[in-house]
């Protein structure tokens, strides 16, 4: 479902993924993990195409991703790979069914009462029946997350990825954003999940990758990478998490301006 | 602060017109100077710059001026103003005498000093060739151009025919060539040198009516006016004036009526032509501003308000367009919308509005008016451009990435993301923006449309009151754009508090 073959890419001159390759089956769930700047965000929007690679191939949900790729190509992989934002990025002049319909209705030409019927029930899977007219700025950061997900849902992809989906929220908030991701995970999606939040690793992975300077350096199964790490850079990253002390990284993660 | 400049200001002023309304022929006299009021803008042949050296003025009447300083043993100086500013700036203080074909009218006679006439013009009617028009009564009900605050313009309003007024000399001709009138009446000094010889155009032989252009001194000062009286007596005398008028090929049989001599010895003056008058163009007492005047303005008003709502109908989507090219178009479109803005930005609209209306007639002939609305929306579409290019730009980058994140095509992004958003924030400056136009739009008088502030100018000519009119004006500006700016300022709360809008500002 997802195969990734030697991507590299590099801003300036410099490599931030370095010959990554990898793949996940599908209905499969990856956990990424590794250390604030390691390239986790760059591989994740290298796979939608919001970034072009430089070099290797990417094979998502049947599309095939290069250097040489062109937009309809591109636009082709967007409509196919769900995609969550760290800063959910809801439109804030559309209330939350308004965000969910725009693609199927405007991309797949979906007829709008149709997409609309099935807006409705993907609010009711996160948990937000009923709130389908709020704006963004009426919702908690949590509920916009679940809309943010729901809205990425809504052209029925096969795969998702999530970039930190609960790094913005409170930790109060946290909790009802895995639960939604557990909830949605059961549906047999394939996911990526960049994340440094511990509980929605043990919640959601089947397998944990771990990246470190632009390339992976373990990759398992995730009850045996979180019992026993087989490299030293997973291995004092997990003991940070685990111990509850906070690591330098962890400071850093915080919302960051997305980059072009 | 204000109060003391305010007070510094008006002592300043009242001293500086008391010591030049104190002058007369014995002030000249010790000042060695006699300063005279004119408009260079009148040109060729009155008074205008020397084309080869920028800095000396030539003209008939600056050697006129020159001949009188010289009998009063004084310099002539020049002093510069608008024509139609002429007498209040005299009776301001701010010269001695006008001398620039100050026609002799009974209402000027009312409120200043007239010298004895230097000049007879004759109105002249200049039409297309091949037309059949032979006088004015022929042209009753046909549209007629002449330039505002002339005598030929108050001939005109008390006939049953469409006035159009300009503001130049040359444009009247440009007109009725490109047939947006019928005819043009001007005085003859005009009609020679800007009308009659254009190609297409004839001029009338008969003169419809004739009149003097006479000098004009402030009523106190009887000594002075009665030394200009005597020394331009002694010109036409000598035959020293009748040299300056052929210097400038201004002589001419209808000047015979200021040489009696001339005139007793030449053939008999041919009778159908009228003799020289002093127009009597005195306002009937009940001619003040009153209701019927103040529904021309409400006219006007109307006027201002469908040409600012139509010119922004052009604006605002253009703008829109313009901002998009800009921002999200290749190379060409980026330089061609660039271009524009960069272009209509940095020239006067005033500009514009002439090429237009005059520059483009060979090509297109525009109405007035769609040449104001045209010239006023393309001119405001920079504006809005470059206010919609920053409200866009405000946009943070995650909103398009999110867009495109769910396949949306670039367009689809701008339609339904971004430019819902940047409408927002673009809304007060846009609302703005349209109050300056409302204001704006009194430029368009120069191509012949009659708006607000032209009917103001028209009416504070007529009654002689530019108070009166100037409230009247002011309060219909201000019922036009108040309502605009209070919604601005409505639609900018209601943005503040609107909570889409904080959200947006916060990803
Ligand atoms: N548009 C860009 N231009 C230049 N450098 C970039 C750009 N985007 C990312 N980088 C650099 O690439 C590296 C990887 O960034 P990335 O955002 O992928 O890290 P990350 O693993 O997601 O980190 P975090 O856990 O903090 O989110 C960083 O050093 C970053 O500075
Ligand atoms: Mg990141």
């Amino acid at each position: 479902m997802i195969r990734l073959d030697q991507v590299v890419k590099a801003f300036d001159g410099r490599k931030v993924l370095d010959g990554i390759s990898a793949e996940l089956e599908q209905g499969r769930i990856a956990c990424l993990i590794g250390p604030s700047g390691c390239g986790k965000t760059t591989l994740l929007r290298c796979m939608n195409g919001l970034a072009k690679l430089d070099e290797g191939a990417i094979r998502i949900s049947g599309c095939e991703i290069s250097a040489q790729s062109n937009r309809a190509e591109l636009s082709r992989v967007r409509q196919e790979v769900g995609f969550v934002f760290q800063d959910f990025q809801l439109f804030p002049h559309m209330t939350a069914l308004e965000n969910i319909v725009l693609a199927p209705v405007q991309v797949r030409g979906q007829a709008r009462a149709i997409a609309e019927k099935r807006g409705l029930e993907w609010l009711e899977l996160v948990g937000l029946g009923g709130r389908g007219d709020a704006r963004p700025a009426e919702l908690s950061g949590g509920q916009k997350q679940r809309v943010a997900i729901a809205r990425a849902l809504a052209l029925d992809v096969k795969v998702l990825l999530l970039d930190e989906p609960t790094s913005a929220l409170d930790p109060s908030m946290r909790q009802e954003v895995r639960n939604v991701l557990r909830d949605v995970a059961k549906g047999g999606l394939t996911m990526l999940c960049v994340t440094h939040d511990m509980p929605l690793v043990t919640t959601l992975a089947d397998e944990i990758w771990v990246l470190d300077a632009g390339k992976i350096v373990e990759r398992g199964d995730a009850k045996t990478v979180l019992s026993a790490p087989q490299s030293p850079v997973a291995r004092r990253y997990l003991s940070s998490k685990l111990t509850g002390q906070s690591p330098p990284e962890e400071a850093t993660s915080l919302p960051q301006e997305p980059s072009a | 602060m204000r109060g003391i400049w305010f007070w510094a200001i008006l002592v300043a002023f009242l001293a500086a017109s008391s010591v030049a309304s104190a002058r007369s022929l014995a002030q000249v006299k010790k000042q060695g100077t006699l300063t005279w009021g004119g408009d260079l803008q009148g040109g060729e042949p009155y008074v205008f710059e020397d084309p080869k050296n920028r800095k000396h003025l030539i003209g008939f009447e600056v050697e006129i001026a020159d001949e009188l300083g010289k009998r009063l043993g004084v310099v002539a100086k020049f002093s510069q103003h608008d024509w139609s500013m002429l007498v209040p700036s005299l009776e301001r203080g701010d010269f001695d005498v006008i001398l620039n074909g100050l026609e002799d009218t009974g209402e000027r006679r009312a409120r200043i000093a007239l010298s004895a006439p230097y000049f007879v013009y004759g109105l002249t009617i200049a039409i297309r060739n091949g037309d059949s028009y032979r006088s004015l009564e022929a042209l009753k009900g046909h549209k007629i151009g002449t330039m505002n605050q002339t005598v030929a313009h108050s001939l005109l309003k008390a006939m049953p025919l469409e006035v159009v007024l300009y503001e130049g000399q040359q444009e009247p001709y440009a007109d009725l060539v490109a047939g947006r009138t019928d005819a043009v009446l001007l005085d003859h000094v005009i009609a020679q040198r800007y009308g009659c010889n254009v190609k297409g155009l004839t001029c009338l032989a008969d003169d419809v009516t004739r009149g003097y252009y006479v000098m004009g001194t402030r009523k106190s000062d009887d000594t002075l006016s009665a030394a200009l009286n005597e020394a331009l007596k002694a010109m036409q005398a000598d035959g020293s004036f009748r040299a300056i008028l052929e210097r400038w090929q201004l002589w001419d049989k209808r000047q015979d009526a200021l040489t009696p001599a001339a005139a007793a010895s030449g053939a008999a003056a041919p009778a159908k032509v009228p003799a020289p008058t002093a127009f009597d163009l005195r306002i009937p007492d009940d001619h003040h501003f009153g209701a019927e005047q103040f529904l021309m303005f409400v006219k006007g008003a109307g006027v201002t308000l469908a040409l600012s709502v139509l010119a922004f109908a052009i604006a605002s989507p253009l703008g829109m367009i313009l901002a998009l090219a800009r921002l999200y178009t290749g190379k060409i479109g980026k330089f061609v919308a660039g271009s524009y803005i960069e272009i209509f930005r940095g020239t006067p609209v005033i500009l514009q509005l002439y090429v237009l209306y005059f520059g483009l007639a060979p090509i297109v002939k525009l109405d007035a008016f769609v040449a104001a609305v045209l010239g006023l929306g393309l001119n405001y579409a920079a504006y809005e451009a470059e206010v919609h290019r920053g409200a866009l730009l405000s946009i943070p980058s995650g909103q398009s990435e999110a867009a495109a994140a769910l396949g949306l095509s670039r367009w689809q992004t701008i339609r339904y993301v971004l430019m819902p958003q940047s409408l927002r924030t673009a809304l007060p400056a846009v609302t703005n923006d349209f109050v300056a136009l409302l204001k704006d739009s009194s430029l368009v008088s120069v191509i012949t449309v009659v708006e607000l502030t032209k009917r103001m100018t028209i009416a504070a000519v007529e009654v002689r009151d530019w108070l009166m009119p100037g409230l009247a004006c002011a309060v219909l500006y201000f019922c036009l754009s108040y309502p605009i700016a209070a919604f601005a300022r409505y639609l900018e709360r209601r943005l503040e508090h609107d909570p889409a809008r904080s959200s947006g500002k916060g990803l």
